[in-house]
């Protein structure tokens, strides 16, 4: 759909609250350097918003959080962590997947590695094949982990089943029943919970979009949790499942 | 005489009113999703299913609303860690729409659900009658060699997987990779899913080597649409 040339800017703009307003719609191109190659994501919770900046990391322009179509602030944007990669405990928490659930994490994880590899392009007259960056690739710019989403999911990334898990609250995060995927945000634990009968009873299509909004968790985005509302408040659980969805689908 | 005619024309004018009510309020029932988190109340996926299990089950309803409130009612228990009565619930499902000779696509789509559930549930029985049932279907419907059969021997050889029944699994998907392998010159689906099956078998047989070969193949035949780029001269 876009070389690398055209893509003069990917706007991602999830509407879940009411407005975004003209000036920071007319100044985003601007951000970056004005050179076009902004992923400006606008947070919106409750009334508010903020737009962040993630830009391609070759350090000639500021990513972070800019409010009204102001550069950048050079901070880390919604992504938190130390951007040390972190081994799988030796002990690994939770269950081996198995069976159904196995297979249905296997193609789901195949299919988001492909997505967010980018868009698939062969020249005129060649066989050969390159890869070009989409907006989903872009997701994952600026990450302190300093990898691409396609690595984070086939290589990084250890899936458990996580029945019975609890999280560092104390809470059995499948037993609530809304909880397809989740992981511990946002130190870059490369373990991944798979919840198998909420994840077995998604489409095919949602499977994958969990799992790549799990893989920005290990990226090191962080997540609203508590329902407050700020400038600078992280995204809450719907705001990223609908930032991926407008990027990757 | 009139009046007696009036009467029963009346009754029966309400009664079909009556269950057409019933039918829209059914309908409403079925239509919310299980919630994701975040979502702010949860619990109507939950509730609206125990209300359409409660309210939306008589048999003067229309065939197709009874199959769904089942299956929703299944489906909510599932997703609760309540295999068995999901299992029943489906088994209901399936024998209603047997009965009525439904459509074949809503019987394989309970058929699907119900393989897990008694899986989960560790009802072997019923797992691979609903697995094998759902493979003849597929045969029937789709063709022997279909991509929807390889589907259908995958989820087949994964409830043997679950039992521990390794062997049978294994040459359930030696036979569905013969199938996808000669059906596919380049990447597919299902030869990406039959790849995926024995990764989830060689996962089994604590071989992870071979899974991981397994997992890989399934990446690498996996479809990506491919854009072809047309070069332009000055």
């Amino acid at each position: 759909m876009f070389t690398r040339a055209q893509r003069a800017y990917v706007v991602v703009v999830v509407s879940v609250a009411t407005f975004l307003t003209a000036e920071v719609a007319v100044a985003l191109p601007s951000l970056c350097g004005g050179k076009g190659e902004c992923v400006c994501i606008t947070w919106i919770t409750g009334g508010s918003g903020s737009v962040e900046v993630r830009c391609p990391a070759d350090g000639s322009s500021d990513s972070g959080w800019s409010i009204g179509g102001a550069p950048a602030d050079g901070g880390p944007g919604s992504w938190k962590g130390t951007g040390t990669p972190k081994a799988a405990p030796s002990v690994l928490p939770g269950m081996p997947l198995s069976g159904a659930t196995l297979t249905n994490v296997s193609q789901a994880k195949n299919a988001a590695v492909l997505k967010t590899r980018g868009e698939h392009v062969t020249d005129e007259g060649t066989n050969k094949g390159t890869w070009l960056p989409t907006a989903c690739t872009d997701l994952f710019l600026n990450s302190p982990l300093g990898r691409t989403g396609a690595s984070l999911l086939g290589n990084y990334i250890v899936y458990r089943d996580g029945t019975g898990v609890k999280d560092a609250a104390g809470v059995d995060v499948c037993g609530s029943n809304t909880v397809a995927a989740w992981t511990k945000c946002c130190e870059h634990d490369p373990v991944v919970f798979i919840c198998p009968s909420r994840f077995n009873s998604s489409s095919a299509s949602d499977r994958v979009k969990y799992l790549i909004h799990e893989a920005l968790h290990v990226g090191g985005q962080s997540e609203d949790k508590n329902g407050s509302v700020g400038p600078d408040d992280p995204p809450n659980s719907t705001n990223i499942n609908d930032i991926v969805d407008a990027a990757c689908n | 005489m009139n009046s007696f005619l009036l009467t029963i024309a009346v009754l029966l004018l309400v009664s079909v009113s009556a269950d057409a009510a019933d039918v829209d309020a059914c309908n409403r029932l079925l239509m919310s999703q299980p919630p994701e988190e975040g979502t702010a109340d949860p619990n109507t996926y939950f509730d609206d299913a125990e209300k359409v299990y409660r309210d939306c089950r008589g048999s003067e309803l229309p065939t197709d609303v009874r199959v769904k409130a089942l299956a929703k009612y299944a489906t909510a228990k599932y997703i609760a860690g309540h295999a068995q009565s999901a299992s029943a619930a489906y088994s209901e499902a399936i024998e209603l729409l047997g009965r009525s000779k439904g459509s074949a696509a809503q019987l394989l789509d309970v058929l699907d659900k119900a393989v897990l559930a008694a899986t989960d549930a560790r009802l072997r029985t019923d797992a691979i009658a609903h697995a094998k049932r759902a493979l003849a279907l597929r045969r029937a419907e789709f063709g022997e060699d279909s991509p929807e059969v390889i589907a259908g021997i995958v989820n087949l050889s994964n409830v043997h997987i679950a039992f521990e029944e390794l062997d049978q699994s294994e040459s359930l998907l030696r036979a569905a990779v013969r199938t996808a392998e000669k059906r596919c010159a380049s990447r597919c689906g299902e030869l990406s899913l039959a790849y995926s099956g024995m990764s989830a078998l060689y996962t089994a047989m604590g071989n992870e080597a071979e899974a991981k070969r397994y997992d890989e193949l399934a990446l690498s035949t996996m479809p990506v649409p491919v854009r072809k780029r047309t070069s332009t001269k000055d």
